[in-house]
């Protein structure tokens, strides 16, 4: 269990977290979204005491970080893969760090497999590719097994397999009942991983909500029909009340519908259906709509960029918000 | 996206067997030193500028051995030349020792270790002064083994002109040991200057001023009759050290032992107290 109060952090006349409050809880695992420069990295490092909070405080199992009396076995954090002397072999620093706290070679050895760098484990962490100073570096962060793990942008730099391991070690942590807090830009892995998400834009909270809700809240489904008796179908849906986009011929996108309703229609109207299904919006698509006008270091291409255009390839307008969800 | 959907909270934790090791483990000073030493002679570096100073130190005491000649022959010579042969490499082997204790301190900066260090011992002291403690104890066995080494290896060549002393001789394994003492403690306060600094260049450049630099300013300031000139020389470290780890010459007695150690105490504590006040503030 994290919980950040107002927390502050300030350098000079920028504020890089502006009094975010904020709960991780066990049992899950909590994604942490935003563009470059809105904050998560400094909020990951305050809650490891690495940067001291301008204001507020931030407790992880009830106290602040420092004052446990076993702190790598409470809080395992990966901020940063490249935390890493590299003049020394990938065992010595790990076991140098398990030292700290006592904990056996045998251990050490343990997280050297788990992560696969038994083969390298012995060699000068310098020569080390992206992908293996990021096992490196989650090996350091699982070393005291803790009941909380904190891992900034963990699958960066891996290959598709090193990606798999991290979402279903992950998982099976926040089975275990242990606190899991995520930060990565990639979404599609975000959607596969996370089951909380708070999105954090120029230092402030701008979304916290379980991962449904927030795709739910921000986005819209919508049923897609393929049909070659268009203007028959688009006739009965609109008798019913339902929001219909021709976009594409044969194609019809329909909001306020259900799809079974849909399937009636079609059937009572003798309608020929090569397709019927339900298409959610996706996190990437409610992540770049809520951070939109939070994005840092903003690029001439995401200047107005929509996107809706790419997340579903349907132009299709959607106004109302709070659809009932 | 509730696909796994665990609900299990702490009992589910319960049900996976807690490694034994769990219950032993826990972060003390103790285990901070050895996370330390594991650190330091885990780099090669380390081993490089040690073995440089044992075989620069022991090369130079055969050479200024050789080259000693018999003045006075009185017993007070023998043993000064003796110990002096000794710990003739100290000022050089002391610019190794100071920059390994900056290295110690800004090598992990450099490489962004130090947030890994930080995490693992967040209230941050312990580390700064396990660090001092294990470089100490590196350089004093180093320094150690050339005082000691120097002086026994040489006794052939200097007995056989007159200028041979023993260890049990007057001041002889004071001023040996002093040698250690002073390696050690020249590298704590750099690295010191490397923890305030975290810079190896920065950290290295002022050290080298203190250790050399200063110095020869101060003995220029000499020349031009600056009276405080001679005061001030005896505070600086490298004085200072020289009347710890020598025996006295006939009749010049410039500081006694207890100020030397003093004066060299002072160093370290006038860049570890700030070092140690920095890191507990700044933001790693």
């Amino acid at each position: 269990m994290i919980e950040a109060r107002s927390l502050t952090k300030r350098y000079g006349t920028k504020t890089a977290v502006d009094g975010v409050t904020f709960t991780v809880r066990p049992g899950k695992v909590t994604g942490f979204l935003g563009p470059n420069g809105a904050g998560k990295s400094t909020t990951m490092r305050m809650i490891v005491g690495l940067d001291r909070p301008t204001e507020g405080l931030v407790t992880v199992n009830g106290r602040p970080y420092a004052e446990h009396r076993s702190p790598l076995l409470e809080v395992g954090a990966l901020l940063d893969a490249k935390a890493v002397h590299i003049g020394r072999s990938a065992h010595s620093h790990l076991r140098a760090l398990a030292a700290t706290h006592s904990i056996p070679r045998t251990r050490v050895n343990e997280v050297i497999e788990m992560t696969g760098l038994a083969s390298v484990a012995n060699k000068r962490v310098g020569g080390f590719s992206l992908g293996m100073g990021q096992r490196l570096g989650i090996a350091a962060a699982l070393l005291g097994d803790p009941q909380t793990l904190i891992l900034d942008e963990p699958v960066n730099g891996l290959d598709p397999d090193g990606v798999l391991w991290v979402r279903q070690l992950a998982r099976g942590l926040a089975a275990e009942g242990k606190t899991v807090l995520l930060s990565s830009h990639l979404m599609s892995e975000m959607a596969l991983t996370a089951d909380h998400i708070i999105v954090l834009g120029r230092g402030r909270i701008i979304a916290d909500a379980p991962v449904a809700e927030l795709v739910g809240s921000t986005t819209e489904t919508l049923v897609r029909v393929r049909t070659p008796h268009v203007e028959h179908l688009q006739v009965a849906l609109a008798a019913q009340g339902a929001t219909v986009a021709n976009n594409e011929p044969f194609l019809l996108d329909v909001t306020g519908t259900p799809i079974e309703r849909i399937g009636e229609l079609a059937a009572s109207a003798g309608v020929v259906l090569h397709e019927l299904r339900t298409i959610t919006g996706s996190l990437e698509e409610a992540y770049l709509s809520l951070t939109r006008d939070d994005v840092e270091y903003q690029t001439d291409a995401a200047v107005g960029f929509d996107p809706r255009l790419i997340a579903s390839s349907a132009p299709v307008t959607r106004t109302s918000q709070e659809e009932q969800r | 996206m509730s696909t796994a959907a665990p609900t299990t909270t702490r009992t589910g934790h319960a049900g996976t067997a807690r490694p034994s090791w769990r219950g032993r483990s826990r972060l003390t000073f103790g285990g901070v030193l050895r996370s330390e030493w594991i650190k330091l002679s885990s780099l090669r570096s380390t081993w490089w500028s040690l073995g440089t100073v044992v075989v620069l130190a022991i090369t130079a005491s055969f050479m200024i051995a050789n080259t000693s000649t018999p003045q006075s022959g009185s017993s007070a010579e023998m043993i000064h030349t003796s110990v002096m042969v000794g710990n003739f490499s100290i000022f050089i082997t002391s610019l190794i020792a100071a920059s390994l204790g900056v290295i110690v301190a800004s090598g992990e900066y450099s490489t962004g270790m130090i947030r890994s260090t930080l995490t693992a011992v967040p209230r941050r002291l312990p580390t700064l002064w396990a660090k001092a403690g294990v470089l100490f104890a590196c350089l004093f066995v180093t320094g150690l083994i050339t005082s000691f080494g120097g002086f026994l290896l040489t006794q052939g060549i200097l007995s056989g002109k007159g200028l041979g002393a023993a260890l049990t001789d007057d001041g002889a394994l004071v001023a040996l040991i002093s040698g250690g003492v002073f390696l050690g403690l020249i590298g704590m306060m750099a690295f010191g200057l490397g923890s305030i600094t975290r810079s190896g260049a920065g950290g290295i450049v002022i050290s080298v001023g203190i250790i050399m630099v200063l110095p020869t300013i101060v003995l220029l300031l000499g020349t031009q009759n600056w009276e405080p000139a001679r005061v001030l020389m005896s505070y600086l470290p490298s004085e200072a050290g020289k009347v710890m780890y020598s025996t006295p010459q006939e009749g010049i007695v410039t500081m006694e032992y207890w100020q030397a150690l003093l004066v060299v105490l002072g160093w370290v504590v006038v860049t570890l107290v700030p070092a140690a006040i920095l890191l507990k503030r700044r933001d790693a």
